[in-house]
């Protein structure tokens, strides 16, 4: 475990380094992020506003939940989505094999890389956002709501990571899917909105066969007092299904990679 | 142009062989618009929006995807690559026009991308076909394809620009990541502009990008009075021609300052 610790210091130690070394790509990136984080609050804001709320939520509690959304896409841009890219050449081009040949686990390798450090700047803006989503929607939480609040939170984070693990280690089974790392990301999304606004098929899809519908409301009802606990046991149930499911899919992947071009 | 019609051939017999990839392509386009519909049927289902505003809304939906998958351009992060890598030499000595390849690359695309419309039209229908009039939208989208065309060389052009800066800033794919939002926020991509105060609308209307989404849709709608229309299209050809003007000067230039680095 230590080693695995320390591996990952590495990885993002030499991506700090990069950062610092390429200082104008770092300002670059730290500005697209920044316009990407103004922008997910004024669309998701205007729509609010116009809409008097998003499903449940007023549109206090709307910029309460984009502060968590980008807590989220910190997560997904900044280090999965860098991991993740890197996957289908590395099967198409054969390039798994110094992977595979490591003495390390052979997930967990794919899964660190180069961190997007620009990413930050997400971080800042989504502790802004919590905080003024906060203030607006006068919360006043018991230590409880917040303690609970952040466990389930991270359980979403972790449900992130093994939804978007699964889903690009399916290009080992198929013959070429180079964008697959895109998907995920882009259905990220579909968490911003309550899961009450689908049609009762869509809710059960959006929460028993992808659960993107539980990773931020779940926290959501948890900090603002309104618990659904069958959606927190589904949210822990569904976590360590995906979890599971990526890892046999990725080691049963394994089985049909042929080494590409090697 | 028989070569164009070759290279179209192949364009289109690699996007038949790579459904898979075209596929995800198509989800990451609808992933984003299905939300919004529900979330206007659930407003409207609990009485804060009145039945014409989420009709209004649905319908508003549905172009922006459509039109999207009409229009978009988005060649610039692998076209940059090339230009970054060295991979344009191959390109610059064969005899034919690099505009005239991409162009044709991006149209077929376009045109093997309603492949998976068809079968999505047909659950819209299914799905919305009491709330909406289906029949009327897909009619007045289809009289409206030549614009369509307009908006495609439009959103070319900007990609084409923006791949062109490859030639002297190592991070474009900046630029393209700008460009979305652009398009979101004053292209009306995201949600229609008459959410945002006006002054903001009008700063939009300096923008190519209002003429991507917001000013097809509200002409299809019908919102729009005619001198707001002749100004309108008078104002994409504008962008146009001085997009060409540009992309012309900024490859001249880029093709000079060229080093093949990498090869």
């Amino acid at each position: 475990m230590k080693r695995y610790f320390k591996l990952w210091r590495t990885f993002f130690k030499l991506s700090w380094m990069m950062a610092i070394e390429y200082k104008a790509n770092f300002i670059t990136w730290l500005l697209v992020d920044f316009g990407w984080a103004i922008m997910d609050v004024v669309s998701i804001t205007a729509i609010a506003v116009y809409a008097g709320g998003l499903g449940p939520w007023n549109p206090a509690q709307v910029i309460f939940m984009t502060g968590l959304y980008r807590l989220g896409s910190v997560i997904i841009w900044g280090w999965l989505f860098q991991a993740f890219e890197r996957i289908p050449a590395l099967i198409t081009e054969g390039g798994l094999d110094m992977i595979l040949s490591k003495p390390v686990d052979s997930q967990f390798m794919v899964s660190i890389g180069r961190f997007a450090i620009g990413t930050v700047t997400s971080v800042i803006v989504s502790m802004i956002y919590i905080y003024i989503g906060a203030v607006y929607s006068h919360w006043q939480p018991s230590l409880y709501q917040v303690v609970f609040g952040l466990w389930t939170y991270c359980f979403s984070m972790i449900l992130v990571y093994a939804i978007y693990f699964s889903s690009v280690a399916c290009s080992l089974f198929v013959g070429r899917l180079n964008n697959i790392h895109t998907l995920f990301p882009n259905m990220f999304g579909v968490s911003r909105f309550p899961p009450e606004i689908y049609p009762l098929i869509l809710q059960r899809f959006l929460i028993w066969v992808i659960p993107l519908a539980l990773i931020l409301v779940v926290p959501m009802q948890v900090f603002y007092g309104s618990i659904n606990w069958n959606f927190v046991i589904i949210l822990h149930i569904m976590t360590l299904i995906f979890l599971i499911l990526g890892r046999w899919l990725w080691f049963s992947g394994l089985r049909h990679y042929s080494s590409a071009s090697s | 142009m028989k070569k164009y019609i070759g290279f179209a051939k192949v364009i289109w017999q690699q996007t038949l062989e790579y459904r898979a990839e075209s596929l995800v392509w198509f989800v990451n386009e609808i992933v984003g618009v299905v939300p919004m519909i529900f979330l206007w049927l659930y407003m409207q289902g609990s009485g804060r929006l009145s039945p014409d505003q989420a009709s209004k809304l649905i319908v508003y939906s549905i172009l922006s995807l459509l039109i999207s998958r009409f229009t978009t351009s988005d060649f610039e992060m692998w076209f940059a690559n090339e230009i970054k890598d060295g991979k344009l030499s191959t390109r610059l000595l064969k005899p034919y026009s690099i505009q005239g390849l991409l162009l044709t690359h991006e149209a077929v695309w376009r045109l093997s991308g309603m492949i998976y419309l068809i079968p999505l039209l047909f659950v819209i229908y299914a799905t919305l076909g009491s709330t909406i009039n289906f029949a009327d939208v897909l009619l007045k989208f289809s009289l409206s394809i030549p614009l369509m065309v307009i908006i495609f060389i439009s959103h070319y052009q900007v990609s084409f620009l923006i791949s062109s800066t490859a030639f002297w800033i190592e991070q474009s794919s900046a630029l393209s990541h700008l460009k979305w939002m652009l398009a979101g926020i004053f292209g009306g991509a995201w949600f229609p502009l008459y959410f945002l105060p006006n002054a903001f609308v009008n700063i939009a209307k300096f923008t190519p990008f209002y003429y991507w989404y917001y000013f097809p849709i509200q002409l299809i709608t019908g919102v729009l009075k005619t001198p707001e229309i002749i100004q309108s299209f008078l104002a994409i050809i504008v962008w146009i021609l001085l997009l060409v003007g540009i992309n012309k000067y900024v490859w001249k230039k880029g093709i000079r300052y060229y080093g093949a680095s990498g090869n």
